[in-house]
């Protein structure tokens, strides 16, 4: 069953994805949506009929909402097209969110080398950080009541026993009854872990720091897979200092790995791009991300599947976050900030959809692009 | 606005910028305005009315709105038909 609501002549194209957006996380009876621009529909799939009214005034009041905000859309800045390549669909046996195997691991660890030699070649200091992040930091950022519909929450049954006797007897149904929030959640970004070691500090001069983590969205059950996942890989070059040097090391970078995006034959674009703020009252803190540059997206896109999906970003956040987290400079103004996000898995899923899931039957200049050798590791596995 | 000919109007169109802006009669042309993400939207929205204009996406870039200056240039050169 299906709800097929008109935008036609009140929401253009962009408005009516832009309603798609935020209708995928408005109501849990969607199972899918997505709109038919042939026929300037909205249209959503919906786990039973008893969700139709619910999920028809949901529709009509972020149609409503799009339509009085300006109606703003992303620059291209950059744009590569591959025709050569010929793209594959990638192995579920290959490429499994739950399990990396072989190859893929191999792949996962040189395109992370890549990137920590882009973050070295800038000065950038390493550092580890855990999965959980406290509430306390996501609310300096105000992460939770931008961006609710990704949070994932870490709950724990308390230490009191007769609590704990009843787990066993309730078992997963009653798990929800008997937890509490335990006031952290699983982070949904590494470069969070920075501004806390940061916060309240006084920094001498620029700084970079990168870091790799797991980060953790909730996503729409029905979304998940491909380059789509709940649990990801992420690493991230995170900078300091004067609105200089955090505006031309967030470019130069850019430019860097826009070349390495060209070396690997890859075809997409760079364009503008904003955070996905979730309430109508904060839309236009992302408008403003849009108009003043202050984050880039990089795009992979299958001209097969027509398939596309950002694989890194490029942000200046200016003094958004170091005035929330109270890092200063040695003269003590508020300093400006930036980082730079690559998503491991989303570019091992774009190498692998360029060139087929045998990597060993790669091109040889792709391989030579990543660094790439499996001589010795195809010689351990065959004994 | 329909179009710039004289002196005179092209000082209109820079007294209307300043007001819509919310910047000081004599403010330097050429000094930064200081746009930020709580009022950039609601000021671009402002000068489209009052100029009677609506901006192309590919001018929605804030360095472009950032002097008067520069934004009397990207109405002047974009959106008027400069009396033909």
């Amino acid at each position: 069953m299906e709800i097929r609501y008109s935008v036609r002549d009140f929401l253009d194209d962009h408005q009516a994805q832009a309603v798609v957006s935020k209708l995928i996380y408005s109501s849990e009876g969607i199972v899918r949506c997505l709109y038919d621009s042939a026929e300037g529909e909205i249209v959503a799939f919906l786990a039973d009929e008893s969700f139709r009214s619910e999920v028809t005034e949901v529709i009509a009041k972020i149609s409503r909402e799009e339509k009085q905000s300006l109606n703003i859309r992303h620059r291209i800045v950059k744009e590569r097209n591959e025709h050569a390549i010929s793209f594959h669909e990638p192995a579920a046996s290959d490429y499994s969110p739950a399990v990396r195997k072989d190859e893929v691991v191999i792949l996962y660890g040189v395109l992370d080398a890549l990137f920590v030699h882009l973050a070295r070649k800038n000065k950038a200091r390493l550092r580890e950080y855990r999965s959980m992040i406290s509430f306390d930091a996501l609310d300096k950022c105000r992460y939770i009541s931008y961006f609710p519909q990704h949070i994932y929450m870490v709950s724990e049954f308390p230490h009191q026993m007769p609590v704990l006797e009843q787990v066993k007897e309730v078992r997963k149904a009653g798990y929800g009854d008997l937890s509490r929030l335990s006031g952290y959640a699983l982070s949904p970004a590494v470069c969070f872990h920075c501004y806390m070691e940061w916060c309240g500090t006084a920094i001498d001069g620029p700084v970079v720091l990168t870091a790799r983590g797991n980060c953790f969205r909730h996503e729409a059950p029905w979304r998940l897979g491909s380059h789509r996942l709940n649990e990801f890989c992420m690493r991230e070059i995170v900078f300091a200092g004067d609105p200089h040097f955090v505006e031309n090391l967030r470019n130069q970078i850019l430019e860097d790995v826009w070349a390495i995006f060209n070396d690997l034959g890859l075809p997409g674009l760079v364009q503008t791009a904003n955070d996905p703020f979730y309430y109508q009252e904060d839309k236009v803190k992302g408008q403003h991300q849009i108009i003043a540059n202050m984050k880039y997206e990089l795009i992979f896109q299958n001209d097969q599947t027509g398939e596309s999906f950002a694989i890194a970003s490029f942000n200046n956040v200016k003094d958004t976050l170091t005035r929330q987290f109270e890092i200063r400079g040695s003269d003590q103004t508020v300093v400006h900030s930036g980082c730079v996000a690559f998503g491991i898995d989303r570019w091992a899923y774009a190498l692998l959809s360029a060139y087929g899931s045998d990597i060993k039957t790669w091109p040889l200049h792709i391989k030579k692009a990543l660094k790439l050798n499996l001589e010795d590791e195809e010689r351990i596995w065959a004994t | 606005m329909g179009n710039i000919t004289n002196l005179d109007q092209h000082q209109e169109l820079i007294q209307t910028i300043k007001e819509v802006m919310n910047v000081p009669p004599d403010y330097p042309l050429d000094k930064e305005i200081g746009l930020d993400s709580l009022n950039s939207i609601s000021a671009i929205v402002r000068l489209e009315e009052a100029l009677g204009i609506n901006f192309k996406n590919s001018d929605m870039d804030l360095r472009l709105f950032s002097t008067v200056e520069n934004i009397a240039t990207l109405v002047v050169e974009n959106y008027l038909d400069h009396g033909r």
